[in-house]
């Protein structure tokens, strides 16, 4: 049981670590907070199910993987595309300048689908452009230039407005 | 390489910090346990059985070498010398009666195959009894 109760906590330290980002990412693909949220919940219920993660070389890009696989997967179940969803925030603002964060979460909006993708997956996920490979199945230079249209883009839309984004 | 600019804007993009996700034992937490308490419901009841059949086991033992003993004191009994024509005679001799005769005979628990043409005592005596 010892193993199991291991595996377990590992697989809950991970949620810890990763869980904001991991949501981030799915409401970029899902549209909307609660299906992100389910599909992450259900990445970690199948990994403590399973007990462990296995041999996965490397846990983060798996992770956001298999939460990219979850998300398309319900999306084909459901065969229609869930809208993004305006309302809800999808950050904690520096200095809680919640205009700020609407600013971004519009921007990002204005992105396509792979720019906001690979936007999310580097910025907040973290993950470098050889991971952000693996999980979209592109090649590390597609990933690197396609970041760099949609950080040049986010640019422009966050900076057309009076925020004082990267000039702060 | 990189240009300044775009570093400086991803600092500040990294400045968004993505909202907390709901956590993970608020939904799991209790699944993980009631997995747990029914492994280990099933696994009292299954010790229960077990010990039930072993409990049922035990207790036939002795009941079996009980049976063994009393199909001994059976095999005793009925390896009395079989009842012959002189016995009975003997028997009806001795005993004050007729009943008491009868009473004294060794009880048959398998009736004997009495060869063709031959007459088993209890019938000759019973033949006599009626003439």
């Amino acid at each position: 049981m010892q193993p199991i109760r291991a595996g377990i906590a590992a697989i809950e330290t991970l949620y810890r670590q990763h869980s904001p980002a991991l949501v981030l990412y799915g409401l970029t693909l899902a549209g909307e907070r609660s299906g992100a949220q389910d599909a992450v919940h259900q990445v970690f219920l199948k990994l403590i199910e399973r007990g462990g993660l296995g041999p996965v070389d490397d846990v983060k890009a798996y992770l956001f993987a298999s939460v990219r696989h979850a998300i398309l997967n319900d999306a084909h179940r459901r065969e229609r595309q869930v809208p993004l969803e305006p309302e809800s925030a999808w950050f904690d603002p520096p200095d809680r300048d919640y205009a700020a964060e609407m600013n971004l979460r519009r921007a990002l909006r204005s992105l396509s689908d792979d720019q906001r993708q690979v936007t999310v997956l580097h910025i907040w996920g973290e993950l470098t452009f050889a991971q952000i490979a693996d999980v979209l199945d592109l090649s590390p230079n597609t990933a690197a230039s396609r970041y760099r249209y949609a950080l040049a883009k986010l640019r422009d839309a966050m900076c057309a407005r009076e925020e004082p984004c990267a000039n702060s | 390489m990189p240009i300044p600019d775009d570093e400086r804007f991803e600092r500040y993009l990294k400045q968004f910090r993505p909202a907390a996700a709901e956590p993970l034992l608020g939904q799991q937490g209790r699944t993980v346990p009631r997995r747990w308490v029914f492994a280990f419901a099933a696994a009292a009841a299954l010790a229960v059985l077990a010990a039930s059949v072993v409990a049922i086991r035990l207790h036939r033992r002795p009941a079996s070498s009980a049976g063994a003993e009393s199909a001994a004191g059976v095999q005793q009994l009925t390896s009395v010398p079989p009842l012959t024509l002189g016995r009975a005679n003997d028997l009806l001799i001795h005993a004050p009666s007729f009943k008491s005769a009868i009473d004294q005979l060794p009880f048959q628990p398998e009736r004997r195959q009495v060869p063709e043409g031959a007459q088993s005592a209890l019938a000759v005596l019973s033949q006599e009894e009626k003439l």
